[in-house]
């Protein structure tokens, strides 16, 4: 399993269009953090990894999208599917999948930290949060650093769901569109309901339960969301991620009539 | 010895029968499965190595449904698909790799090293698939089919884009497979299976024209081959509209014709030909 956990990583990552946005994404981040006060610094990073969400929505679904798409693609499916263990491809690329976004989005938050730290001389990491302005409101004592820690683990979390459904999504597509466009509207809406203010139509504190927020811890603790919303996204993200893991376990496996 | 079994084999498309009750029964050697574009060989072959559903009949084998046998079957196949393809930008030995971790091969290396040498691929094993030419992509598409050892293969056109070197190197490597597995290879090119296959099927609008030995095949053709030595076009055609042309060798100063008849031929001058493989295919599927 290690083996194919690690090729599938190869094929989700190295490829020219994926590094290329990647490492422009990371010089676009390291240019809007930062800051000229300990504050303003760790203030930007949390507030402006939401921002970028869309970047890394792009980039994670330029990677889940061609997952599947690859195989038909290249026609290898077809030789996959008379093996032994084919069901233990879907299992690596469900793997591998996650392991490529959850390294996309924590690579961006490094960047834009370590960016924020070095304007400040690498001062204050162990500030509390609720001394920095843009999560003033949360009252923890939690560290700046910790909370960088925090977000990259709901990172990974939001990670293993998105990659669940863009694999799905790529397993029953003919082409990589549909699964990039789906995907980007099921990550891009909770997203859009914040920046266009539909607090009508996406009230906050709905939006805390989606799954793009529970994967930006920060937006969670910015706005005070109750521990059932923390418990809400992460077992909705696990659940819902794990039945469409078995979606495309049956959809990629199945025996054409 | 293992035994598959194809009974009563139906797969229709909508209105389009691809196969048409199909009743073969194969134990160890080589099978070649002959037919024209169409004829209904790969949805045949996709259907044995279990990718698609038949729409009735079932494949047994040693007497068990491969639906219920499941992963235990495809334990035990290797299979060259008509269009193989691998990923650009995998080197050959990663390919390998990731279809022998699939193929739960144990000593991967070993056996991917002696499948390389095998098909004359270990000098590249660096190389790149998308820089291959489509002879050296066919080849590891043969190696990935060998890489567990398997007891049914299938192989859809496996020599298509080999050179004559390759195309030889090929015929002996299958032959040898033969002694322990059962090998089904589909082909359009007769010298790819008469002189190794146990058997051979000839496969016409999804229905099993005949099944039978070379030699039975080459008996059946015996007195109804002729050739004949022409002077102008004309009489070429005259000799199409009331027979099978095989082929038409046009020499410097002369243009000799073969030609398939069940009776004596009309035409003075002829002569007897020794049957060949050639004559069976048109025999069969030029009607």
């Amino acid at each position: 399993m290690n083996k194919l956990v690690r090729l599938e990583l190869k094929k989700a990552i190295v490829r020219k269009g994926v590094l290329i946005t990647w490492g422009v994404v990371l010089f676009l981040v390291c240019m809007i953090a930062g800051g000229t006060t300990v504050s303003d610094s760790y203030s930007s990073v949390f507030q402006k990894i939401y921002l970028v969400s869309p970047l890394m929505g792009i980039l994670m679904f330029m990677i889940f999208s061609e997952a599947y798409i690859m195989e038909y693609k290249y026609r290898t499916d077809d030789s996959i599917k008379t093996t032994k263990k084919q069901k233990e491809v879907v299992i690596a690329k469900s793997i591998a999948n996650t392991i490529a976004a959850s390294l996309i989005c924590i690579s961006i938050l490094a960047a834009m930290m370590i960016r924020a730290a070095s304007a400040v001389d690498f001062q204050g990491l162990d500030t509390p949060i609720k001394e920095i302005w843009f999560l003033e409101n949360s009252g923890s004592n939690i560290t700046v650093l910790e909370m960088a820690g925090i977000q990259s683990l709901t990172f990974i979390i939001g990670s293993f769901l998105f990659a669940q459904i863009g694999l799905f999504l790529s397993s029953t597509s003919k082409s990589a569109v549909k699964p990039f466009l789906l995907g980007g509207i099921v990550m891009g809406i909770p997203f859009l309901g914040n920046i266009y203010g539909v607090s009508q139509v996406f009230p906050l504190k709905f939006l805390l339960y989606t799954p793009l927020y529970g994967m930006f811890s920060s937006q969670l603790i910015r706005y005070g969301a109750p521990t059932s919303a923390y418990v809400f996204d992460g077992i909705f993200s696990i659940t819902i991620g794990y039945l469409f893991y078995r979606f495309t376990i049956r959809s990629f496996t199945r025996r054409r009539g | 010895m293992s035994k598959l079994e194809i009974v009563g084999l139906t797969k229709a498309y909508g209105k389009k029968i691809a196969n048409d009750h199909i009743n073969i029964s194969l134990n160890c050697g080589v099978y070649g499965l002959l037919g024209p574009n169409g004829a209904g060989k790969t949805t045949l072959m996709r259907q044995i190595v279990a990718l698609t559903k038949p729409t009735s009949g079932e494949i047994l084998y040693d007497g068990q449904k491969i639906e219920v046998l499941d992963t235990k079957y495809r334990n035990l196949l290797g299979y060259l698909p008509q269009d193989f393809d691998a990923y650009g930008n995998f080197k050959i030995l990663e390919f390998l790799e990731y279809m022998a971790a699939l193929k739960d091969v144990k000593d991967s290396k070993a056996k991917i090293n002696e499948l390389m040498s095998l098909v004359g691929l270990q000098e590249v094993k660096g190389r790149k698939i998308a820089k291959l030419s489509g002879g050296m992509k066919r080849r590891v598409g043969i190696a990935q089919a060998l890489l567990n050892n398997p007891k049914i293969l299938v192989l859809d056109e496996p020599t298509a884009g080999l050179d004559p070197q390759e195309r030889n190197r090929f015929r002996n490597m299958i032959s040898n497979l033969g002694k322990e597995a059962i090998v089904i290879l589909s082909t359009h090119i007769i010298s790819d299976v008469e002189q190794v296959a146990k058997e051979i099927i000839m496969i016409k609008n999804g229905r099993v024209r005949i099944k039978a030995s070379g030699k039975e095949l080459l008996g059946k053709m015996a007195g109804k081959v002729f050739g004949i030595r022409v002077k102008d076009e004309e009489q070429i055609a005259e000799i199409n509209e009331k027979y099978k042309i095989v082929n038409v060798q046009r020499g410097a100063d002369y243009t000799n014709v073969r030609f398939i008849s069940h009776s004596k031929p009309e035409i003075v001058d002829v002569w007897k030909e020794e049957p060949m493989f050639e004559d069976v295919y048109i025999e069969y599927f030029e009607r």
